[in-house]
């Protein structure tokens, strides 16, 4: 996927009073691309969200949504994205309908137009049977729906949501999630979270910013793709535990622990119990974990502690 | 200007979706009716006037509308407060702030939404003393007079409300720094017209009260049509400047 990015922000600075909320940010979005920004409370997502949206101007930096400045025609690249802010801005009094239709005007939809987008955005965000409903009147996950579907009515390029899973039941997060991954498929699209497991499941890459420094930018490694935890009575070789099947890294943590990063698929584990049977390695445990990015995550924002080694998040 | 259409057109409809809007219609007709009725039975019940000020239309149609505009002072602050500081209350505003509408266009659809609803305020006000129209011949060009005068005095008002709403973070504030501005005016009014301070005249200017007088007696002056028209225009253009300047400081 190379081509012109839907946005792009060169050196983004943004001061609140003396306090620096982010220092040299910048980072491109393609079409087609669901990307992950992750941070700590604080560390200036949703500071380089708003600035996206052109909602607040940065104190230094630019921004082009496709080939379009920002500053320079602010309405023209507006037009082009959906914004999702923190708190949904919902009017509670006003029906489903009438709100989405609201917001379809606002960003030049036509009269002709109007109906169908609304019914489409409803559609997508699986608001079929609410349209008559009061806002006020819905639950939080369906209200949560309503904002997404207030950020992609008018059909923008580019989607940007802040946090849109906060505050929701298990099931309204899988529910929005899978609207998330739909919407990647023909917009470009930014989320914001500190849910690592969702950004996994959702994104192709990550943006992480610690202390409005961005300090990380890569793709994720082969979705699905995830680590084994494995204690054996007799310590292997690590080179035996490298040959097997899909293991990209072996990392030996104390004598008898070592973690495998691999490939998606349950073959390594299978492959692993199998050898270890074969070998008499004596295995005692094998846990399961997640992929790297959370060691990523935690060796980038917890502490300043430089001394641990960074992981590499795709072998 | 499509898009000012479409701001106008949302913010005239929340008037009437919320309790606000027909409450105020309510009560305001209700003070108004009362006074209207009473105005009709003094006159009914004085002895011949003579001069400017004689004539139905004067003491009955003009000085009702104008006193909705002591009525105004404190209603146009509670139509007036959620226009911006009521979308930053309920983190509405990023909508407006990322959608492809210039600040000016916010804001002078809002405006004219508010217009909207006080030409319906108005509308209302007026129907009473057009009734009178079935038993007395009326002086329509001194009811156009008092009507132009007594809108554009309300229009002020809201322009000055506007501006507060973009100030204020909350609602009530607005509302409040609305109420205390325009109290100020007429306490201005009232010391120049007692002359129990030595108030000058040039402050006395200042209050609004002042340039209707002359438009309910029929007297349409250049210079009070400057005055509203000059005032209006400034807090509008001051409302549009405070919003750009929001997107700069949130």
């Amino acid at each position: 996927m190379v081509g012109t990015p839907l946005i792009s922000a060169q050196h983004l600075y943004h001061y609140y009073g003396d306090h620096c909320a982010l220092v040299d940010v910048s980072l491109e979005i393609q079409r087609g691309e669901v990307v992950g920004f992750l941070g700590l409370n604080g560390a200036g997502k949703s500071s380089t969200l708003k600035i996206l949206s052109g909602s607040t101007v940065p104190s230094a930096g630019h921004v082009q949504i496709g080939a379009v400045d920002v500053a320079k025609q602010p309405r023209q690249a507006r037009a082009r994205l959906g914004y999702l802010p923190e708190q949904a801005p919902l009017y509670r009094e006003l029906s489903v309908d009438e709100y989405l239709g609201y917001c379809a005007r606002l960003h030049g939809v036509g009269a002709k137009h109007l109906s169908a987008a609304v019914e489409r955005a409803r559609q997508r965000c699986g608001l079929d049977n609410s349209g008559a409903r009061l806002i006020g009147t819905l639950s939080k996950g369906y209200q949560q729906r309503v904002g997404i579907a207030q950020a992609i009515v008018h059909e923008p390029d580019v989607v940007l949501l802040d946090e849109p899973t906060s505050g929701l039941d298990p099931v309204q997060m899988r529910d929005i999630r899978a609207v998330i991954r739909e919407l990647g498929r023909d917009h470009a699209v930014l989320l914001s979270s500190h849910l690592l497991a969702e950004v996994e499941a959702i994104c192709a890459r990550v943006l992480i910013l610690h202390h409005g420094h961005l300090v990380f930018t890569e793709s994720l490694g082969t979705p699905g793709g995830g680590i084994l935890r494995a204690r054996f009575g007799t310590t292997p070789q690590t080179a035996a535990l490298a040959v097997l099947p899909g293991v990209n890294a072996v990392e030996q943590v104390t004598e008898h622990d070592f973690v495998l990063r691999h490939d998606a698929g349950d073959a390594t584990a299978e492959a692993l119990v199998e050898r270890a049977v074969q070998q008499r390695w004596h295995l005692q445990a094998l846990i399961p974990g997640r992929g790297s990015l959370e060691d990523v995550f935690v060796a980038l924002t917890c502490g300043d502690d430089t001394s641990r080694r960074v992981a590499p998040p795709c072998a | 200007m499509r898009m000012i259409g479409i701001v106008a057109w949302r913010e005239l409809r929340n008037l009437f979706v919320t309790p606000l809007g027909w409450t105020v219609l309510v009560l305001v007709q209700a003070i108004q009716g009362l006074l209207f009725y009473r105005l009709t039975q003094a006159y009914l019940n004085a002895p011949v006037i003579t001069g400017a000020k004689a004539g139905i239309t004067y003491n009955v149609a003009a000085l009702s509308l104008g006193t909705s505009g002591y009525i105004a002072l404190l209603v146009v602050p509670l139509l007036t407060m959620n226009l911006i500081s009521g979308e930053r209350q309920r983190a509405t505003l990023p909508l407006l702030l990322s959608s492809p509408v210039s600040g000016l266009q916010v804001v002078l659809g809002k405006y004219l939404g508010v217009l909207g609803f006080l030409a319906v305020l108005l509308a209302m006000l007026t129907a009473m003393p057009l009734f009178l129209l079935i038993g007395t011949p009326l002086d329509m060009g001194l009811l156009a007079s008092a009507l132009l005068g007594t809108f554009l005095l309300l229009a002020a008002y809201a322009a000055l409300g506007l501006y507060m709403s973009a100030l204020a973070p909350r609602p009530a504030l607005a509302a409040l720094g609305t109420v205390v501005v325009l109290l100020l005016l007429w306490v201005v009014e009232l010391l120049a017209s007692t002359g129990i301070d030595a108030m000058d005249a040039t402050l006395a200017y200042l209050s609004a009260f002042q340039h209707l007088e002359p438009m309910l007696r029929g007297a349409v002056d250049s210079r009070d049509l400057a005055y509203f028209l000059l005032a209006i225009f400034a807090f509008v253009s001051l409302s549009a400047l405070h919003l750009e300047r929001l997107r700069l400081r949130n």
